[in-house]
């Protein structure tokens, strides 16, 4: 089976002299699985995810999803959030709604509308009314929302209560069509680790480890959480 | 595709605008209440009532420039918050090309800034109605047969089709500028107006060395000759060449070398 998203030799360097954020990255993603990209802060999380969506030119090599160079084909197939706001904030949850179903063919419009229903969110509030954290909530059920073979997710549950992480966290894992490939990047370990079949390690900018959860726990008999905190010691 | 982007591109402005227009038209309606509130006053002081006229005319010509300011800020910022910042990282991921981008944006920014056009003259002429003399109609209608003359001649035409292309050129300069100055890992901003500026200079040089070049320099009776000599259609091509680069460009800029940091 053809992998999802492949890296290859992809550097991003942030100006000339500057440490690259990604250095000389092979990577491969299958499908069907949900892949924790764990570092931490400035490890090149970030910036492979935003140079998988097209909002980076890498500095030397690739990036492919599904075999195809990113752009307009791949964003068919992709589902991003990214770790801000990124809605128009005059937009209702409403009108929100009826902007990816415009652009997106794979929209599930009645997916999104329940989800607002379970999470009690208004949907003809105004954007700029809701707080930072139901803003949060409304961007993932709108990429959730997408039958995507690809699903990015950067820090998505950082900026919400615990309460709401494990529906949230159920709602990525009962949401994804099962052919699909979830990519979450978090610090929150913990919390995630339950529901990932494999993990990535970042650090300055190179892979230090691409494991399976279950081989990480047979080899290491440690959680993920437990061996991130013994790779990454400060 | 196109049809949906423009949907989204005029619903973001043309709220701020209505109110803009409201605003503009009652001042207008106000400015020409007032003055002849201000003409049939008997028994003030005629220092008074020039001061008084004076401060009308400048608060009234004051929201008229405002207009034209708001407008081209909001055409801006629109180009400048839904691509390149955070909004672009939603309009930057659709499945839709930069180019659709750029023409959404260009089609959007002309319509909001000939609408604001419309709305100048309109409250030009109730000016023109409320304050002017008996023959104010005429007048306008002779100014207007006058415009429409200049289309009898093919140069006058041409001119007349140059502005309209001037006006696209300098809308396609400024997003042109905020594509280039989003490639700057920082100060983004200085960065366009840098470009914008830079790019201004240049093409002045540019018009200024042809202008040498074609002998069309110096006065009055070289502008005559550049109206209707063969050179208009050089100028024509320059804008055109001009248009082309600053969309294709742009667009490819920000797919190819997006830098949303």
């Amino acid at each position: 089976m053809t992998p999802i998203l492949e890296c290859r030799d992809l550097t991003k360097a942030y100006g000339k002299g500057a440490r690259p954020a990604l250095n000389h990255v092979n990577l491969k993603l299958n499908r069907g699985r949900i892949i924790g990209l764990l570092g931490p802060n400035g490890s090149g999380k970030t910036t492979l995810i935003k140079l998988a969506n097209g909002l980076l030119a890498p500095t030397t090599g690739g990036i492919w999803i599904d075999e195809k160079p990113v752009g307009i084909e791949t964003h068919k197939i992709v589902s991003y959030l990214p770790e801000r706001t990124y809605l128009n904030m005059g937009m209702t949850v409403n009108e929100a709604i009826r902007y990816f179903k415009d652009f997106y063919a794979d929209f599930q419009e009645e997916r999104a509308y329940e989800m607002l229903k379970n999470l009690h969110i208004d949907p003809s509030a105004r954007l700029k009314t809701l707080s930072k954290g139901t803003k949060e909530k409304v961007q993932l059920i709108l990429v959730m929302s997408r039958n995507a073979q690809l699903y990015v997710l950067d820090e998505p549950i950082g900026g919400v209560d615990p309460a709401a992480r494990d529906y949230i966290l159920n709602t990525i894992i009962t949401n994804y069509n099962e052919n699909a490939t979830v990519v979450i990047s978090t610090h929150l370990i913990a919390d995630v680790e339950t529901i990932l079949d494999e993990v990535v390690f970042l650090r300055y900018g190179e892979v230090v480890l691409h494991a399976s959860v279950d081989a990480i726990r047979e080899e290491n008999g440690k959680s993920v959480d437990a061996l991130f905190r013994e790779v990454f010691r400060c | 595709m196109l049809g949906k982007l423009l949907k989204y591109d005029l619903k973001a402005s043309y709220r701020y605008l209505l109110v803009c227009y409201c605003v503009y038209i009652a001042l207008t309606v106000g400015f020409v209440l007032s003055v002849k509130g201000v003409d049939t006053a008997s028994g003030v002081p005629g220092m008074v009532l020039a001061f008084t006229f004076l401060s009308l005319t400048i608060l009234w010509g004051g929201s008229l420039i405002a207009l034209v300011i708001l407008t081209y800020v909001l055409v801006i910022r629109r180009f400048y918050v839904n691509l390149v910042r955070d909004e672009g990282y939603l309009t930057l991921t659709l499945p839709v090309s930069t180019r659709m981008h750029m023409l959404s944006k260009l089609l959007s920014g002309v319509f909001f800034i000939v609408l604001t056009g419309i709305v100048i003259a309109a409250g030009l002429a109730i000016v023109a109605a409320g304050l002017g003399g008996a023959n104010v109609w005429e007048e306008l209608a002779q100014a207007l047969r006058s415009f429409f003359e200049t289309f009898e001649s093919f140069y006058g035409t041409l001119f007349f089709v140059n502005g309209v292309l001037n006006f696209i050129r300098g809308i396609l300069l400024i997003y042109f500028s905020i594509c280039v100055g989003q490639m700057f890992a920082k100060h983004k901003i200085w960065g366009a107006i840098g470009a914008y500026l830079g790019l201004l200079i240049v093409l002045e040089l540019f018009v200024f060395i042809g202008s040498l070049v074609f002998g069309l320099y110096g006065g009055v009776n070289a502008l005559v000759r550049w109206m209707y000599s063969g050179s208009t259609w050089l100028n024509t091509i320059y804008i055109i060449a001009q248009i082309l680069i600053y969309f294709f460009l742009g667009a490819w800029i920000l797919e190819k070398r997006a830098n949303l940091e």
